[in-house]
């Protein structure tokens, strides 16, 4: 990239930055269907700028969970137990039984057919080599942050990056990436053992191009303010960025992913629907949140099934304070035989509660107010006498050693 | 941002300052003290000081700084070779503020770092009736 070091913005590149950062908020936003015209020509563009020697087939997927499955289940062909059914003549017959698994998998996961473009895209195993994508993010991650820490002067760099890089809700990519971890939890039994083995596969190197929505913003902001000239790879990204979901690069092979069908934001931007699913994709595959939070469809759902105890006792404490919310902290404790054991003035040091859970009998909780404003419950030990020694506790230390200077 | 010099909390990580790194513990190679891979936002290669769960980890970007770990996943060690250290935390929403931790000077300062931790009755006592806080 060509630019001029900048010492300090004027006032016409400032106004720029607020009409970027809305820019790349709406397409953070965007629930249409890919280009997919453009996005093809984009990776072909970013293919060429890498110097790979093919063009890539490009596989279409519904959602980054059929990305995810099949290229996965591709990548464990022949190895795997589930995969005895393989012929033994090589990989291209197995791994074409891998996708017929896969296939119905998906089916079982997602209630319903996931689109047949997928299928009829990674029908052709042979062209399917793993393993080159390091060259194309060689290419262009670690390229991008370089070209910015060395053309730009620091002043200029943080201005931009706190303005554009903070803002740009890429809550949305950064929710999927957490929930594809987990949402093989969710799948039939008889199909659990299967997903389980091919979740080793997964792929956890990139998730782009959407995860560098911050990166792109600066691009654009240098080349349209800065009058800066960038690079074929850099321009590529950003065409794709635009016009597709994720994608995931392999040598002759680029997994993409079309954008959700539908995505519904709180005032924050944080993924949040309180009556029905917050994203959805077009093979079905739903996903729930309460204010940026992943729950259980069953959660957001059937809410006044919800039993109170449930938001003293869930696992996950982010999950556990979200159940504390959705059930409303009133009704919990209205609930539930509760007594107070003792009340610090301060409610960051919180309050000593004991109550009686059905079915698990008499415990103790620290109800807590967190420095971010939200409230958790935390399980401590029956012999904690004050919320004070409670919060100690959690951290493993002493009642005397608990003297924070700052909580943030 | 906030800072501290002795004793402070970032959610559900305490940080506490101390003499010495004990010898138990070793420094350690990324991956962070949880053998999660690091996590790349935007530019910056961060050191992982408590991983989540979630991938909202909580994470240093000083290359100034080494972390130690040991057999006891609750705790680990920090050793900051310059002024301080800034511990991020990585999650778009409800994110907590930043938190610096203040070195002294003519010489490295150690920190101790705390995963908060909860009552868990149904575990076996012999190993510790409690477990990591998740988030």
């Amino acid at each position: 990239m060509l630019v001029e070091n900048v010492a300090a913005l004027g006032p016409t590149q400032r106004v720029v930055v607020p009409e970027l950062r809305d820019r790349w908020r709406e397409l953070g936003r965007c629930t249409a269907a890919a280009d997919r015209e453009a996005a093809e020509q984009a990776i072909a563009d970013m293919y060429r700028a890498a110097r790979l020697p093919f063009a890539p087939q490009v596989v279409w997927c519904s959602s980054p969970l059929s990305l995810a499955l099949a290229r996965a289940h591709l990548l464990a062909g022949g190895g795997e137990p589930w995969l005895s059914t393989a012929a033994p003549e090589g990989a291209c017959r197995s791994a074409i039984a891998a996708v017929e698994t896969t296939r119905a998998l998906v089916g079982m996961q997602l209630g319903r057919p996931v689109s047949s473009n997928l299928w009829d895209g990674v029908r052709d195993p042979r062209r399917v080599r793993h393993a080159s994508w390091p060259q194309l993010a060689r290419a262009l991650a670690p390229a991008v942050a370089e070209e910015l820490r060395s053309q730009i002067a620091g002043r200029v760099q943080l201005a931009v990056w706190d303005s554009i890089w903070s803002e740009v809700p890429f809550a949305v990519w950064d929710a999927l990436c957490a929930v594809a971890e987990d949402s093989h939890q969710e799948s039939p039994a008889q199909a659990t053992k299967a997903i389980e083995g091919m979740w080793r596969y997964l792929p956890r190197e990139l998730i782009s191009a959407h995860d560098q929505f911050g990166t792109f913003a600066v691009l654009e902001y240098l080349r349209e303010v800065c009058a800066g000239q960038i690079l074929p790879e850099y321009d590529a990204a950003l065409r794709l960025a635009r016009s597709a979901g994720w994608a995931v690069a392999y040598e002759r092979v680029c997994w993409v992913s079309e954008r959700p069908e539908m995505l519904r934001l709180d005032g924050q931007e944080r993924l949040h629907c309180g009556d029905g699913a917050a994203l959805g994709f077009a093979d079905g595959w739903q996903l729930h949140f309460w204010h940026g939070a992943r729950v259980p469809a069953a959660w957001i759902e059937q809410r006044e099934q919800l039993a109170p105890s449930l938001a003293l006792t869930w696992s996950n404490i982010e999950q556990r304070r979200v159940l504390g919310e959705i059930i409303g902290w009133e009704r919990v404790l209205a609930q539930l035989p509760t007594r107070v054991i003792d009340q610090a003035s301060d409610a960051t040091i919180g309050t000593l509660l004991e109550c009686d859970l059905p079915q698990l009998g008499r415990a103790r909780f620290l109800r807590v107010l967190c420095a971010t404003g939200r409230t958790f419950a935390l399980s401590v030990p029956p012999d904690c006498a004050s919320a004070r020694q409670a919060n100690a506790w959690t951290y493993g230390l002493e009642n005397d050693d608990y003297e924070l200077e700052a909580r943030t | 941002m906030k800072a501290i010099r002795k004793v402070g909390a970032q959610g559900d990580v305490l940080f506490r300052r101390v003499d010495a790194i004990p010898s138990e513990y070793q420094p350690a190679t990324q991956p962070g003290p949880s053998g999660a891979p690091p996590r790349s936002a935007g530019a910056v290669q961060h050191l992982i000081v408590a991983h989540s769960e979630s991938g909202h980890h909580h994470v240093i970007a000083s290359p100034d700084v080494t972390l130690y770990t040991g057999a006891d996943p609750f705790v680990c060690f920090l050793r900051l070779e310059g002024a301080d250290a800034d511990v991020e935390h990585l999650r778009p929403y409800d994110t907590h503020e930043t938190l610096r931790l203040l070195g002294q000077d003519g010489g490295p300062t150690c920190y101790e770092v705390r995963r908060q931790r909860e009552y868990a009755p149904e575990r076996d006592p012999r190993m510790g009736a409690f477990r990591r806080v998740e988030d």
